[in-house]
């Protein structure tokens, strides 16, 4: 522990030290560039209940590096792959090639970020909203959004010289979602399964997807987004092929000082389950340094054979968040997190039964401190 | 009669004919390749070039554009050009960045260093302290040119 403290604390050093004049790395002429991003934080909780990375003892063990490398051997080609560096696992979160026909038309292939909603594309990159975390009711193990799709896209925009842009995507190919099933002892016995399991995220495949964004953004910089994607959801412990539809708006207002930000997703695995997540983000900043934020969101799911009132098929979150920005590539923030429901927030040695047999704290306090920084 | 010419061409340059001038409380000026096809760019085209919302120019040629590291500079061209602070482009940057959509300009460290690279690379643009020699490359205009 003592170990990790240390590590925490001299990556917090590096970064403060290095973050406000770190720059990309440039080689030949922008033919290679590469970018990066990192964060840590502790999360503590007030009662018994794990909230994702934050435990009621308190985790310091969040550290999180990521490389962003972009290669351009021409101008219409360019080669990005994205490595991800955590304590429990390294990976490469997604690689594609795209192929720049003109501003209106660009090809892509690979494991692609989903374009989907405000930030589906800016999942990692801390430095780029004033919460430390997205809203987990859209962006975590909701069912609605996935880091990256497998396939292939086109993207592109419209711009007029009056300064209003429309952007869209389009894919096709197949995605792999996050979910958490806390309500599954009460499916029983509709759900087969080892209900002594402890609770973890299911990974599920939805194939033959297709997908698209719209974006309308106005001169004033008020942005309007529809997004949505439709396929054929196939869970990693069934057999089952079941119709899986997402669709969702977001609006997004962002001046010097001002962010508001709202989403409202919807989900559904038809016949099975249908699940609503929403979330409200306004963020101001005093001066160049000092941001306040606030956030609501909620999540609800509906299982056609679950009482629709029972905690762990929700999720409520009140937040509030004071940040110190030293540049606009290094931040430290702090916020308090409210939370009612069960969905996400459950003791982390819960099993499926126990979470029914001996219901946990519905609401729940967080605390997290933590800095985030990217060059 | 010749007398007349010299004066109708010393009032055509005053009024924009001659090459184009930027106005007077610009620290900046706007250069691009020689071949550039462009003489004149609104504030409106210029910010769309270096923020790469439009990353050809009307021949369908790519456009390079390629900034200076100065800091006077940057906020000078920041605030007269996007509209924006230089925190709120770096912002906008790292969205685009870590979407995976765009890269931000080429940066070059001084005045010489910038004006080497565009007199040698076609379909670069990029601007440059308003007494630098500009001698091989393209001064641009910056107006309210019809769009390209």
């Amino acid at each position: 522990m003592r170990r990790l403290a240390l590590l925490a604390a001299t990556l917090l050093a590096a970064t403060l030290l290095a973050a406000p004049i770190a720059r990309a790395v440039d080689i030949n002429e922008g033919q290679l560039a590469i970018h990066g991003d990192g964060a840590w934080s502790l999360q503590k909780i007030s009662n018994k209940n794990s909230l994702f990375d934050a435990t009621p003892e308190g985790n310091y063990n969040t550290a999180t590096f990521n490389l962003l490398l972009t290669a351009r051997p021409t101008t219409e080609l360019a080669l990005n792959a994205y490595l991800e560096f955590e304590p429990r696992h390294v990976g490469l979160e997604w690689l594609f090639v795209e192929w720049r026909v003109s501003d209106r038309l660009r090809i892509r292939a690979g494991r692609v970020k989903q374009p989907i909603g405000n930030s589906g594309e800016l999942v990692y990159a801390g430095t780029t909203r004033p919460f430390y975390d997205l809203a987990a009711s859209i962006y975590g193990p909701a069912n609605i959004a996935a880091t990256s799709y497998l396939g292939v896209g086109a993207t592109g925009a419209f711009s007029s010289d009056e300064g209003w842009t429309l952007g869209y995507d389009l894919y096709a190919g197949a995605l792999r979602l996050s979910e958490l099933e806390t309500y599954r002892y009460l499916e029983v016995p509709a759900h087969a399964g080892d209900f002594t399991e402890q609770v973890t995220e299911d990974r599920q495949q939805v194939r033959e997807i297709v997908g698209g964004r719209l974006s309308l953004t106005s001169p004033f910089e008020l942005t309007l987004r529809l997004s949505g994607y439709g396929g054929r959801l196939q869970k990693d412990d069934d057999t089952r092929k079941i119709t899986f539809l997402v669709g969702g708006f977001s609006l997004q207002y962002r001046v010097s000082r001002l962010l508001l930000d709202g989403e409202l997703f919807l989900s559904d695995e038809v016949g099975v389950e249908r699940s609503l997540g929403t979330s409200l983000t306004a963020s101001w900043f005093f001066d160049e340094h000092w941001q306040v934020a606030a956030r609501v969101e909620g999540y609800q799911s509906k299982v056609a054979t679950i009482p629709f009132g029972s905690p762990l098929l929700r999720h409520r979150e009140g937040a509030l968040a004071l940040n110190y920005w030293f540049s606009p590539t290094l931040v430290v923030k702090v916020s308090v997190h409210r939370v009612i429901g069960n969905h996400f927030a459950f003791p982390g040695d819960a099993t499926y039964q126990t979470l029914v047999t001996t219901p946990p704290a519905e609401q729940t306090n967080k605390l997290l401190a933590g800095v985030q920084f990217s060059f | 009669m010749r007398r007349s010419l010299l004066l109708l061409a010393l009032l055509t340059a005053l009024a924009g004919g001659a090459a184009p001038a930027v106005a007077a409380d610009r620290p900046f000026l706007v250069v691009a390749h020689p071949a550039a096809p462009v003489t004149e760019l609104s504030r409106t085209q210029l910010s769309r070039l270096f923020l790469k919302k439009s990353t050809q120019w009307p021949d369908g040629s790519a456009v390079r554009p390629v900034e200076p590291l100065q800091p006077g500079l940057r906020q000078a061209f920041a605030r007269q050009v996007h509209d924006r602070t230089l925190a709120e482009l770096v912002a906008y940057w790292n969205a685009l960045i870590f979407s995976g959509r765009e890269l931000p300009p080429l940066e070059k460290a001084t005045d010489a260093d910038l004006l080497s690279y565009v007199r040698a690379t076609p379909g670069a643009i990029g601007y440059v302290s308003a007494g630098a020699d500009t001698a091989g490359v393209k001064v641009v205009g910056v107006g309210k040119a019809p769009a390209p």
